[in-house]
């Protein structure tokens, strides 16, 4: 009889997840119950009051901004990154390719964040590139406003797009692209037909991948952002440092999480049913799906 | 088969555009470390950023020594406890291994900010200083995940009736496990250290909560330059992360091919 | 070229250094089993993939009823692919893969229901309609692929060695339908295939391929009765490749050749021949009689020789001999067991044994003129 050592392999693993990870998370739940303390921490007294305060405009906007720049980052991203890695895909260099696109990712994220002050800064090569040319005559200030968020989130989380993709692209099967078009398609209708259904997980893993990390954002709004862009994450921070509003913090970081959640399950969802509708006439009979790979990893 | 298919002109074209989207600021950080000028003005070849980097920026180097330490331990803490899980939740069967599976991974799916306010909040709570302490536990935290599914998909990934051959050929369990699939796990094991590291060095936002007064790391110290006061030395210290992490690469990818193809 | 149907006409095709093909033209004719055959790496793939459109041609060009198709895009051809690995789309059902065509075109829908419906009984899938590639047979998916290459109705059909993935006994069962399809919709059918049985058993005429090259153009028969070149010999089936010095021209049909280590032996020559010429001869093993006995009264110019058995293949319903006729020259014969078996005299490892055969069984491939 094979003995089990099974539970003691994994006894660390699972004991310094509950203590750092699940107990942490369970106290933030706990504490968006509490009323707030008068200096800060918390009262152990029931109260909602911090769900209350959730339900005000102004959270409402911060929480719609948040939803609008996280997904038209993750758009631009993946529009981007679709036919960036078709190429690096179909590439004789790809091994030199997927190293470009990962060299700047491994750059420090600050760095990268402050290469675009440098650029887009009210001093910066922009602005005196422009003027000096003559375009402009004053400072422009691009920096510090939505546009520039989802710019510099594209920027940071660009590769996150294009690995998974890269790596269902590379496994695709050429010839059906070539099958249909012996079969009479154009190069666009083989590729809205063909290609980029069988590479679904491949987008699925991608918008994943990039919307999870720019909703849950906080320092990119926090360094290049405005008032109009801030998102859930720096009022947490804000409850959490310099308000010191401990269950308020807690009660939107739970809603942080709930969105986030809420929005990958709807887009998992909505990826599954259009999967379905697409096999109108799939056999009531149990389907083995023969999904395409899910990609890699970061 | 030899194809010279040309691929379209229009993913070439996107490919041309993402690289020269992502080298952009990076080429303008190195041509702007060698300005004499502290404004983005061109104002002639200089060295003076980098002997201010090199030699009159005690704080920077403090905080960078920081980092390297809490690097290297918190990837060697969860290096070890993410193998040992792997190894279990791959060669073993027990009650609730599925769950642990699952349950594992999710804190690699919740926002980093929510880690960072529960470790927080939960410091706090136990009356722990924030202290590099608290930033070794938070890091090693965030490893362990990455560490654990990278050892997974290479155990996955290997043959399984090389076990079964370690068995035929009269080895014990204990054996099986030390002789097949520890080496066979190894290179898995490397790189989930060297991602550990890695995501290490890199992370600011959960740092930023989880660290004191006086346990700068790098990020926090690059953060603070940018908020208060952007000094040039900041691009010369972009231009030596930049050629640390193309070396660092070209050196990694050498001795994980000296290592595993020999 | 006139009354051809698809007219290769000095394709040349280059990828970067590799000359892949070389001034290759080739005539089809309407409604032909025609097939491409040689190693991999001849350039086969390479010419249909040509003709399919999938790739320019370096120069030359293809006819298709004397209209020069190359400017012309694969998805504008009447020309239709079954596919190596059978590229069937695996997010459709057998039927929407088969139905791909005819939604290109926007057909009605109860249309396309009739129209799928007839190729998917052509290929004898009929109720497999609803299920995904993935849950389908190698055979099957073979036919979908089929019905789907077909159901445009294109005028030519390329097959890219179709059959490669399925095991032997499939393959010859396919090759079968194949065959009666071709025969019910008569179209063109180009076939490419490194397997020379396939090529052989089912085509009207075979283009041998090699290096880039058409070596020989003919009918199943000529190909292995009178190979045209060293490669085709060697290529079709097994032989006995040996080379001599002509001694004697027997009328216009026969030679007397010397051959060193074996002997002097008559030939069959339907080339220019003279005394002193060297020539290469190809005698199939098959066509060589074996016997433990000196057969008696053998006509004039029959051949006998004697000899060792070096080595012996048994494989059922044939026996493969080695027979070493003198230091440093051996036969191959094969020997079908068409008799009873206790009645066949039996011949072991080395016995010594006569071999003979006709003089219009050897066949001059070569000449050199000295």
């Amino acid at each position: 009889m094979k003995k089990n050592y099974g539970p003691v392999y994994v006894a660390p693993l699972t004991g310094w997840l509950v203590v750092f990870f699940a107990i942490p998370i369970s106290i933030i739940v706990y504490y968006s119950f509490l009323k707030k303390g008068f200096n800060g921490g918390v009262m152990h007294e029931f109260s909602l009051d911090a769900f209350r305060a959730l339900y005000n405009p102004t959270i409402f906007k911060i929480a719609f901004n948040t939803f609008w720049i996280a997904c038209a980052s993750t758009a631009v991203m993946v529009a981007l990154a679709i036919p960036a890695s078709y190429f690096m895909a179909r590439s004789r260099h790809k091994n030199l390719y997927m190293l470009l696109v990962i060299v700047p990712f491994w750059t420090n994220f600050l760095i990268r964040v402050y290469a675009w002050m440098a650029i887009l800064g009210n001093n910066g090569i922009l602005n005196s590139t422009l003027i000096s040319m003559g375009l402009m005559h004053e400072h422009i200030q691009f920096l510090y406003n939505t546009n520039a968020v989802i710019l510099v989130t594209v920027y940071t989380y660009l590769p996150f797009a294009i690995l998974p993709l890269y790596s269902t692209i590379e496994k695709f099967d050429f010839s059906l692209v070539e099958a249909a078009r012996d079969l009479g398609a154009t190069k666009f209708t083989a590729t809205v037909r063909v290609l980029l259904p069988n590479i679904r997980g491949g987008i699925t893993t991608a918008v994943l991948f990039t919307f999870i990390p720019a909703f849950g954002n906080y320092a990119v709004p926090q360094i290049i952002g405005g008032s109009d862009s801030y998102m859930l994450g720096n009022v947490i921070a804000r409850e959490l440092t310099v308000t010191r509003n401990w269950p308020l913090a807690s009660s939107i970081s739970m809603a942080l999480t709930a969105l986030t959640t809420l929005g990958v399950l709807l887009f998992m969802r909505l990826n599954r049913s259009s999967m379905e509708s697409a096999r109108e006439s799939a056999t009531s009979a149990p389907v083995k799906t023969p999904q395409s790979g899910t990609g890699a990893t970061a | 088969m030899r194809s010279a298919k040309p691929t379209g002109k229009f993913s070439l074209g996107m490919f041309t555009l993402t690289i020269i989207f992502l080298y952009m600021p990076l080429v303008i950080l190195v041509a702007y470390s060698f300005n004499n000028s502290k404004m983005m003005a061109w104002n002639g070849f200089s060295l003076r950023w980098y002997n201010e980097l090199f030699f009159s920026s005690e704080n920077l180097w403090h905080s960078f020594w920081n980092s390297a330490v809490i690097a290297v331990t918190s990837a060697s803490v969860s290096t070890v406890i993410g193998t040992l899980g792997a190894i279990g939740l791959y060669w073993y069967n027990f009650k609730f291994k599925k769950a642990i599976s699952v349950a594992a991974f999710i804190p690699m799916l919740i926002p980093e900010i929510i880690i960072g306010v529960s470790l927080l909040i939960f410091f706090a709570g136990i009356k722990l200083q924030l202290s590099l302490f608290t930033i070794f536990l938070a890091h090693t935290t965030f490893n362990i995940p990455f560490v654990l599914m990278v050892v997974m998909a290479r155990l996955e990934e290997f043959d399984f009736t090389i076990i079964e051959a370690a068995y035929d050929l009269g080895a014990g369990e204990l054996q099986a496990l030390s002789k097949v699939i520890l080496p066979a796990a190894f290179p898995g094991v490397i790189s989930g250290f060297l991602i550990a590291v890695t995501l290490s060095l890199e992370d600011f936002v959960i740092t930023f909560f989880v660290s004191g007064p006086g346990s700068s790391t790098l990020p926090l110290h690059i953060y603070s330059m940018i908020r208060f006061g952007v000094s040039p030395v900041i691009n010369a210290l972009s231009v030596v992360v930049i050629a640390g992490t193309v070396v660092l690469a070209a050196l990694s990818r050498n001795v994980v091919k000296y290592m595993f193809q020999k | 070229m006139k009354g051809s149907h698809v007219a290769i006409t000095g394709v040349e095709k280059y990828f970067g250094d590799f000359h892949a093909l070389k001034s290759v033209s080739v005539d089809i004719k309407k409604g032909e089993f025609y097939s491409l055959l040689g190693p991999s790496g001849c350039g086969k793939t390479t010419l249909l993939r040509i003709i399919a459109g999938f790739e320019d041609p370096s120069s030359g060009a293809v006819l298709l009823d004397g209209q020069n198709v190359v400017p012309v895009p694969a998805n504008k051809r009447p020309v239709n692919t079954v596919f190596q690995s059978y590229a069937l789309f695996p997010h459709l059902t057998v039927f929407e893969n088969v139905a791909f065509p005819l939604r290109l075109r926007k057909m009605e829908n109860a249309a396309v229901k009739t129209k799928v419906q007839e190729f998917l009984e052509l290929v004898k899938l009929p109720k497999e309609g609803k299920k995904l590639p993935a849950q389908l047979s190698g055979g099957q998916r073979q036919r979908v692929a089929i019905a789907r290459a077909l159901i445009n109705e294109p005028s030519v059909l390329l097959l890219d060695e179709p059959l490669s993935a399925l095991d032997a006994k499939l393959r010859q069962h396919m090759l079968i339908e194949l065959d009666a399809i071709h025969d019910k919709i008569g179209i063109t059918f180009i076939y490419v295939t490194h397997d020379q049985q396939e090529a052989l058993s089912v085509s009207d005429r075979v283009a041998v391929m090699n290096e880039g090259e058409v070596v020989q153009v003919g009918t199943p028969f000529e190909i292995y009765e009178s190979p045209s070149d060293p490669f085709v010999a060697h290529f079709i089936g097994e032989t006995n490749y040996i080379g001599g010095t002509v001694t004697e021209v027997i009328g216009d049909k026969h030679a007397k050749v010397d051959f060193p280590d074996i002997g002097s032996l008559f030939v069959y020559q339907d080339k220019p021949l003279a005394v002193g010429d060297k020539v290469k001869v190809t005698i199939r093993p098959e066509k060589i009689r074996i016997s433990s006995d000196k057969p008696s009264a053998l006509g004039d110019q029959m051949n006998l020789l004697e000899g060792g058995v070096d080595e012996l293949i048994y494989s059922g319903f044939q026996s493969k001999f080695f027979v070493r006729v003198s230091e440093r020259a051996t036969f191959r014969v094969f020997r079908q067991h068409v008799k009873f078996f206790m009645d066949e005299k039996a011949i072991n490892w080395k016995d010594r044994v006569f071999i003979w055969w006709n003089d219009n069984d050897g066949y001059v491939v070569e000449v050199e003129k000295p």
